[in-house]
C-alpha cells in the first residue's frame, strides 16, 4: 500500500499534471476568495468554496482517470495482482494518492479564515467546519472518479464519465426543486430511478436475472404503495433527490451547522464506492 | 512445489484451460509448450493470482493462491508476456518500487536491486526512463523485477519474444545461471527454446495437458520403435531376407541408393533392446558389408506438432510410478504409432539435429 501510494504521488509530478491541477485549483479559489470575501468584506469562506464546487466536476476526474485505466491499458496491473499486496491495499494506495494531491490546496485555504481575522471577527469553527465538510465532498467524488477509473482501460472515458456522474449530483438539487410534487410524477421519477439502479447493477455483476428481478420488485412495491396510499408519493421524488445529493449537505455547514449526520453520509459513501472498486477490479479477475 | 489441481478456465463459452493437473517440483526448469492461445498465459496467470479460475485449486507451497493469495505471492517472481513496466519512471527507481511491493526487507532493498541489476545486465541503464529503453532492455527490466527478491518460483511468459538472436542467447543463459537456485517455469511456442532450457516439458493444446516429461522421456513416448538406416552393399533379395530372419527387426523400408551394388533400407525394431549390434554381426556372417548405419531420433518439434496436431491423449508420467507408467504408454503407442507408420511414406524420415 506504501509503495504504491509514493508510486502515484511521485507520478502525479513526473508529469504537468499535479502542478497544473493544483495551480488552476489554486488559481480559482483566489480569485473567488479576492472577490467574495475580501472585495465583498464577507467573513465566511462558505460561500466563496459554494461558488468553486462546479470546479471540482471538472478538476477531480483529471485526478482520478490514470489511476487504474493506466494500469490495465499498460498492463502493470499484472505486476500489482502477482506482488503479495491485496486488491483493497492497492485501492487505498492509490486513493490516498489522490487525496493528498487534492488536500495540498487546502493548506492555502486554511490560512483564509487567519486572513480574514485581521479585518474583523471571524467565526473559526464554523469556517474550518465549512472548509473540512468542503474537503470531505471533494474525497467523494474523488472515490467516484477512482471507482470509474476502474471500468475502462481508457482514461479519458474514464473522465468523461467521472465527470458526466459530477455534473449531475451537482445539478441534483436544482433538478429536484424544479420537479412537480404531485403524486403521480412523483411515483414515474422512482421508477425511473429503480430502472437506472437496475442497469447500475446489471452493468455490475452481468447478471440479468438478479437485476431483472430487482428492478421487478421494486417497480411492482411502487405501483402497489401507489395504488393502496398515492398521497404517500408527493413530492417524495425530490425529496428523494435532494436526499441523495452531496452538495445539499455541504450547504448546511456552509449555512454554519455543523452536521455530524453529513459527515457520516460522505464517509459512508467513501466507503461504498471504494468498495464497489474492489469489486470492479475482483469481478475483471473472475470474468 | 507447484501444485494445480483440475483447473478449469471459462470466458463465457469459451474454455481457455480445461481441467489441467500437474506438479512442479523444486529446483527444476519446467517449459510450458503449445501453439499460440493454448492457454499458456492464462494458466501462468492464474498461477500467479493474476485471474480466478471457474474451478479447480492452486497450491505454492501449500498455499492456496484463491485463498490466501498474499502468503501464497511472496514465493513467486513473474515476468508476463509484456512486462508490466511503468514507462515514467527510471529503471532504478521501477525496481526499489517493485521491491517494497514485494515487501523486501528495507536493509537487504538496495542489495537486491543491484544484484537483480547486475545479474540482468542493466546497470548502466539505471537512471535511465523506461520508455527510452529498447526493447530488449525492457524486457530485462521486465527479467530483473521477477527475479528481486530471489523469489523460489519465478514464472517467465514468453520471455525472449522480439528479441534478437544475441540477446535470446543471453536470455537463455541467464535462465540457465537461474534455474540454479530457483524452480523456473517458463513458456513458449518456440520448440528450441524450452528444449534448450527445460528439464521437464508439460505440452498444452487447446487448454489441455497433451503431453508431459523430461525431453528424453517426450522423445522415447513418440517413438516406441527403434529407427536405423542403413547402406548395404549386396543383393536387395538378399538383405531381405536376412532381415526377415532377425526376430526383432518388424519392418523394413527399401529406397535406391545413390551408390552403385548398395541397398538402401530402414530398419524398423522393437526399441527395448538396442538392434545395431545385432544387425552389425548377422551382416558380417552374411558377408555383406555394412557401409552406413545411423539410429534415427525423433525431434521433439515432431513430437510437438504430433500432439499438438492431432490432439492425441499422451499419459502424464508421474516421476513417482515412472516405470510403469511409461510401460504401459508404450505399448499404448506402440500398437497406435505402428498403424499410423504402416500408412506413413518411407520419405517421411526425421533427422534430427536435437
Amino acid at each position: 500500500m506504501k509503495a504504491i501510494y509514493k508510486r502515484e504521488l511521485k507520478s502525479y509530478f513526473s508529469s504537468m499534471m499535479g502542478y497544473a491541477i493544483l495551480g488552476f485549483f489554486l488559481l480559482i479559489v483566489g480569485f473567488y476568495f479576492w472577490g467574495n470575501n475580501l472585495s465583498g468584506a464577507n467573513s465566511s469562506v462558505g460561500t466563496t468554496l459554494s461558488n468553486i464546487m462546479l470546479v471540482y466536476t471538472v478538476i477531480l476526474p483529471i485526478l482520478t482517470m490514470r489511476l487504474l485505466a493506466e494500469e490495465q491499458k499498460q498492463k502493470t496491473d499484472q505486476l500489482l495482482f502477482s506482488s503479495p499486496v491485496s486488491i483493497w491495499g492497492i485501492v487505498i494506495g492509490k486513493y490516498l494518492a489522490a487525496v493528498t494531491i487534492f488536500t495540498a490546496p487546502f493548506i492555502v485555504i486554511c490560512t483564509m479564515p487567519i486572513v480574514l481575522n485581521l479585518y474583523g471577527n471571524v467565526d473559526f469553527v464554523g469556517n474550518y467546519a465549512t472548509i473540512f465538510a468542503f474537503w470531505l465532498l471533494g474525497d467523494v467524488f474523488l472515490a467516484i472518479g477512482l471507482m470509474v477509473s476502474s471500468f475502462t482501460e481508457n482514461q479519458i472515458v474514464a473522465a468523461i464519465i467521472s465527470f458526466a456522474i459530477n455534473i449531475t449530483l451537482f445539478l441534483i438539487s436544482s433538478i429536484a426543486s424544479i420537479l412537480p410534487s404531485t403524486a403521480l410524477p412523483s411515483v414515474i421519477g422512482l421508477m425511473v430511478l429503480v430502472l437506472l439502479v437496475g442497469i447500475f447493477l446489471f452493468v455490475y455483476i452481468r447478471n440479468i436475472i438478479v437485476s431483472g428481478v430487482v428492478v421487478f420488485i421494486g417497480e411492482v412495491a411502487l405501483l402497489v404503495v401507489y395504488m393502496v396510499k398515492s398521497s404517500l408519493f408527493e413530492s417524495a421524488f425530490a425529496n428523494v433527490i435532494s436526499g441523495i445529493s452531496f452538495m445539499s449537505r455541504y450547504t448546511k455547514f456552509a449555512g454554519g451547522n455543523f452536521d455530524l449526520g453529513s459527515i457520516f453520509y460522505y464517509v459512508t459513501f467513501i466507503i461504498l464506492f471504494l468498495y464497489l472498486t474492489v469489486q470492479s477490479i475482483q469481478k475483471r479477475r473472475w470474468s | 512445489m507447484i501444485e494445480v489441481k483440475n483447473l478449469v478456465k471459462k470466458y463465457g463459452n469459451h474454455t481457455a484451460v480445461k481441467n489441467l493437473s500437474f506438479t512442479v517440483e523444486k529446483g527444476q526448469v519446467y517449459g510450458f509448450l503449445g501453439p499460440n492461445g493454448a492457454g499458456k498465459s492464462t494458466t501462468m496467470n492464474i498461477i500467479i493470482g493474476y485471474l480466478s479460475a471457474t474451478s479447480g485449486e492452486v497450491l505454492i507451497n501449500g498455499h492456496s493462491i484463491f485463498e490466501e493469495p498474499e502468503e501464497a505471492k511472496r514465493y513467486i517472481g513473474y515476468l508476463p508476456e509484456i512486462p508490466p513496466l511503468y514507462l515514467d519512471m527510471t529503471v532504478k527507481e521501477y525496481l526499489f518500487f517493485a521491491a517494497e511491493l514485494k515487501k523486501i526487507p528495507k536493509k537487504v532493498r538496495t542489495k537486491n536491486v543491484k544484484e537483480a541489476m547486475e545479474m540482468t545486465m542493466i546497470t548502466q541503464m539505471e537512471n535511465r526512463l523506461i520508455k527510452h529503453l529498447s526493447k530488449g532492455y525492457k524486457q530485462r527490466v521486465g527479467l530483473a523485477q521477477a527475479v528481486l527478491g530471489y523469489p523460489e518460483i519465478i514464472i517467465l511468459d514468453e520471455p525472449t519474444v522480439g528479441l534478437d538472436p544475441k540477446q535470446i542467447i543471453e536470455i537463455r543463459d541467464l535462465i540457465k545461471k537461474l534455474s540454479e537456485k530457483h524452480t523456473i517455469i517458463l513458456s513458449s511456442h518456440i520448440m528450441q527454446e524450452i528444449s534448450a532450457v527445460c528439464d521437464h516439458i508439460l505440452i498444452i493444446n487447446k487448454g489441455e495437458l497433451v503431453a508431459e516429461g523430461t525431453p528424453e522421456q517426450l522423445t522415447e513416448l513418440a517413438q516406441p520403435t527403434q529407427e536405423v538406416k542403413l547402406r548395404v552393399k549386396g543383393n536387395k533379395s538378399v538383405i531381405e531376407n536376412v532381415l526377415k530372419g532377425m526376430k526383432k527387426v518388424h519392418r523394413q523400408e527399401f529406397s535406391i541408393s545413390e551408390e552403385e551394388g548398395t541397398v538402401d533400407v530402414l530398419v524398423y525394431a522393437v526399441k527395448e533392446a538396442d538392434v545395431r549390434e545385432e544387425l552389425f554381426h548377422t551382416f558380417a556372417k552374411e558377408n555383406l558389408p555394412i557401409l552406413f548405419m545411423s539410429a534415427q531420433v525423433k525431434s521433439l518439434e515432431d513430437i510437438f506438432l504430433e500432439v499438438t496436431d492431432e490432439s492425441k491423449k499422451y499419459v502424464p508420467s508421474k516421476t513417482s510410478k515412472k516405470k510403469e507408467t511409461k510401460e504401459t504408454v508404450n505399448e499404448n503407442k506402440t500398437e497406435e504409432l505402428n498403424e499410423n507408420m504402416e500408412t506413413v511414406e518411407s520419405g517421411d524420415e526425421n533427422e534430427s539435429d536435437l
